[in-house]
């Protein structure tokens, strides 16, 4: 079953369109990350599955029913994210469960807020709270009516490391539970650990879905990674088969075009020094993202990846 | 389900709004600005300032009405109303004779104003007065009358003193009395000079026509006749034949006033904040959240009634404290017989009408705009309707059911306000024009709260640039 099916969905404002016949499946219980350049279209999906947005043209059915109720089992955490500054957090989390059709009580809340080591909070307004406090309180009020579908903008941005483990672990948590979750992101290693099944948005269409290797697979196994002892010193230029050359430091990675056969590229290494590392690899999300985001960069080099 | 939630946002907003300091301070504040005032005067009446007020005396009758003047002072001084420790009430007045020799000429008269203005700057007198040599005579009103202004001679002749008024700035100094102080606000000395001229005068106008009385006599038999300002004559529910009290003629005069106050109060302090709650919920995004649980609608009707409800929580607690301190207070007024439960209840239906009203627009205004200063110019317009009726109080007083108050009662957004008032201005409208105001009032907050709705709808997560007016009517008709 599926917990979200958007069909031939489109929302323009505007001359602008959005999102352009989009349609998307997402199972129930899996973990889907929604990536895409700034303005490509994600925040738009997301509020159209809220509702928050009706689609021009297209169906929105959210576990299995195309009604506004359904949405009591659904929750969403925008991108910039607040809480009333005044109220107390136990009273942002009653509010909250209950907008949701849940009716919370303290024992609850309580079990929420030591689960994300806020213990002792619930009677402190929101604004004697750190930012990194709120953000954990917002996830609560997110997570404590038990939602079917979990939708989340941007969630670990603004996270210090530890606060990004916390969240991670109650994502998989949610998982465990059967809970789909539905999150957005621009850290592509984020996206690539995490989720089960990745959707790439840009200019409004849909360019990626599928797994991890689903995708890979589509762009084959096209890149080089090389270690020379020296550095780069300008041995990598005019490799043969070498689309693009980009440098991170102690480690080169060179674009091969599809007919280019490794092992020549090898030797032609070995002949201008001493090759210390050489891995056939697939692209990673991090390359497949600026390829499609930034096409007319055919240098596959320093002034994106740098 | 969707009542429940929108419920859910009711409470929110009611609590979210009434468990602040600023309404706390605002329930306390507001009567102490509206009624502080009387009440200040009240409790401080018993400090007055007691020091000895000081006034020259420029007379240029010869020290004749001086001397009056001086025996009508020991008199004052002697009879000070004490108060219970014997202490005085008011200041002892002092007056002291300027000698008639620096008084003499146009030039040295001049001077020696001036002379006395500074000693009134530096508070060493209080004030000084001028006795004009004529004063004695019987001012020619009729001729002045007619020679120069509109009332006409028989006018004059058949009511001297108000022609008196109308040609007091004609009169020479010679004919007047002239107080100068810079304290132009304290009304007692000027009082006292009349009072004791108008004797001295009278007395001596007589003596000259041949009647011969002592100053007891000539007092008593100048006590003018009263004129007193009565309610009129009513039936209570027992059939018995009552009068209006005079604190019932005091509330009489101030019912509409009051009224016309309150109903802006309430509606100001509970619904007007509703503006800065929408931009602070969609600067800090929480708006898109509650969007993700309840529609556009749902949203907007929970703020407009949790506001609605504060309004009436205000109305309720200032009415009932008004009625507990009448009631039971020092007046004692029984305030069933002012503030019938008919009233009473088209109040209630008004201010909620305007609560609605005012409330739907102050959601609007925060939906179209991104932040206060941008909502200010979008308020400002609704602020002068509400405050419309203010301008109209006088007309309100003198007819209520002339062309002004009776307009602005059956147009929707000052009916709330001036039909509750001129409710309050007995007799009152005609029973029908209520019943059309509210019927017209409850039509237009309908449709203002639709189109509201609609404003809200695509304002609400509306970023960046305000909505122009056009965009907004747009939003009304087109949907988006």
């Amino acid at each position: 079953m599926n917990a979200i099916e958007l069909t031939n969905v489109t929302k323009t404002f505007g001359k602008h369109v959005a999102v352009d016949r989009l349609s998307l499946a997402v199972p129930a219980g899996s973990i889907y990350g929604f990536i895409g350049p700034n303005g490509s279209g994600k925040t738009t999906t997301l509020r159209m599955i809220m509702r928050i947005y009706l689609p021009d043209s297209g169906s929105v059915r959210v576990l299995g029913d195309d009604h506004h109720n359904a949405l009591d089992k659904v929750t969403y955490l925008p991108e910039e994210r607040m809480l009333y500054k005044s109220m107390k957090v136990y009273d942002v989390l009653k509010f909250f469960s209950s907008l949701k059709g849940h009716s919370t009580n303290r024992a609850e809340m309580d079990q929420w807020l030591a689960r994300l080591k806020l213990d002792g909070w619930g009677d402190k307004k929101v604004e004697a709270l750190s930012k990194g406090m709120t953000q954990k309180v917002q996830l609560i009020a997110c997570l404590i009516s038990k939602p079917s579908v979990v939708l989340l903008d941007e969630p670990f941005s603004g996270l210090d490391p530890v606060n990004a483990v916390v969240l991670r672990d109650a994502i998989f948590d949610l998982r465990k539970t059967g809970t789909t979750v539905i999150f957005s992101t621009h850290d592509m290693s984020v996206a690539e650990k995490m989720c089960d099944r990745i959707f790439m948005i840009y200019k409004g269409k849909k360019v990626l879905d599928g797994t991890l290797e689903t995708i890979q697979q589509q762009y084959g196994r096209d890149t080089i990674r090389v270690r020379m002892a020296g550095g780069n010193n300008g041995s990598l230029s005019g490799l043969p088969g070498v689309t693009g050359v980009v440098d991170h430091g102690n480690l080169q990675e060179l674009r091969v075009s599809a007919d280019a056969n490794p092992q020549v590229v090898l030797h032609a290494l070995a002949e201008r020094g001493a090759v210390e590392h050489f891995e056939v690899a697939a692209p990673n999300l991090h390359d497949i993202f600026v390829r499609i985001a930034a096409p007319d960069d055919q240098q596959f080099g320093e002034k994106v990846l740098a | 389900m969707p009542m429940k939630k929108t419920l859910v946002i009711v409470v929110r907003e009611y609590l979210s709004a009434v468990k602040t300091k600023s309404f706390i301070i605002s329930v306390v504040l507001m009567p102490v600005l509206m009624f502080g005032g009387l009440l200040m005067q009240r409790m401080t009446r018993g400090i007055v300032d007691l020091k000895d007020r000081k006034f020259a005396v420029i007379d240029q009758t010869g020290g004749r009405m001086f001397a009056a003047i001086e025996k009508a002072n020991r008199d004052r001084n002697l009879t000070i109303t004490k108060d219970a420790v014997g202490n005085p009430k008011e200041a002892r007045f002092v007056f002291e004779l300027v000698p008639a020799n620096q008084a003499a000429g146009p030039e040295s008269i001049k001077e020696l104003r001036y002379h006395l203005s500074q000693k009134v700057e530096k508070g060493e007198l209080f004030g000084f007065a001028e006795i004009g040599e004529l004063i004695y005579e019987p001012p020619p009103v009729a001729s002045l009358a007619s020679a120069a202004t509109q009332v006409s001679v028989r006018e004059a002749q058949a009511n001297p003193e108000a022609a008196l008024k109308a040609v007091a700035d004609r009169l020479g100094d010679e004919r007047i009395i002239r107080y100068t102080t810079n304290r132009l606000t304290v009304m007692g000395p000027s009082q006292f000079l009349q009072r004791a001229a108008t004797m001295e005068v009278y007395k001596s106008r007589l003596t000259s026509a041949g009647a011969t009385l002592d100053d007891v006599t000539m007092a008593r038999l100048l006590t003018p006749p009263m004129v007193s300002t009565k309610g009129a004559v009513f039936k209570d529910a027992t059939g018995k034949l009552s009068e209006q009290s005079s604190g019932g003629q005091f509330i009489a005069f101030f019912r509409p006033l009051a009224m016309l106050m309150l109903m802006f109060v309430v509606v100001m302090v509970g619904v007007s904040p509703l503006t800065t709650n929408v931009i602070e919920e969609k600067s800090l995004r929480i708006a898109e959240v509650l969007l993700g649980s309840v529609s556009p609608f749902q949203l907007m009707m929970g703020k407009l009634v949790g506001g609605v409800g504060v309004a009436l929580t205000l109305a309720l607690i200032y009415l009932s404290t008004a009625w507990v301190g009448l009631r039971f207070g020092a007046v004692g007024i029984d305030v069933s017989q002012y503030l019938t439960l008919g009233l009473f209840a088209w109040f209630c239906l008004f201010t909620l009408f305007a609560a609605l009203l005012y409330g739907a627009v102050f959601i609007a205004a925060g939906a179209a705009v991104t932040n206060v200063k941008e909502a200010q110019s979008l308020i400002t317009p609704v602020m002068l309707l509400i405050v419309l009726p203010m301008f109209f109080i006088s007309q309100l007083l003198e007819n209520p059911n002339g062309l002004i108050p009776t307009f602005l009662s059956f147009f929707p957004f000052s009916a709330p306000t001036m039909m509750v008032a001129r409710m309050g201005v007995p007799p009152g409208p005609a029973a029908w024009q209520p019943v059309v105001a509210a019927a017209s009032t409850f039509v237009a907050t309908l449709a203002v709260v639709w189109a509201a709705g609609r404003i809200f709808r695509v304002g609400i997560l509306l970023q960046g640039q305000p909505a122009k007016l056009g965009q907004i009517t747009k939003w009304i008709f087109s949907g988006s």
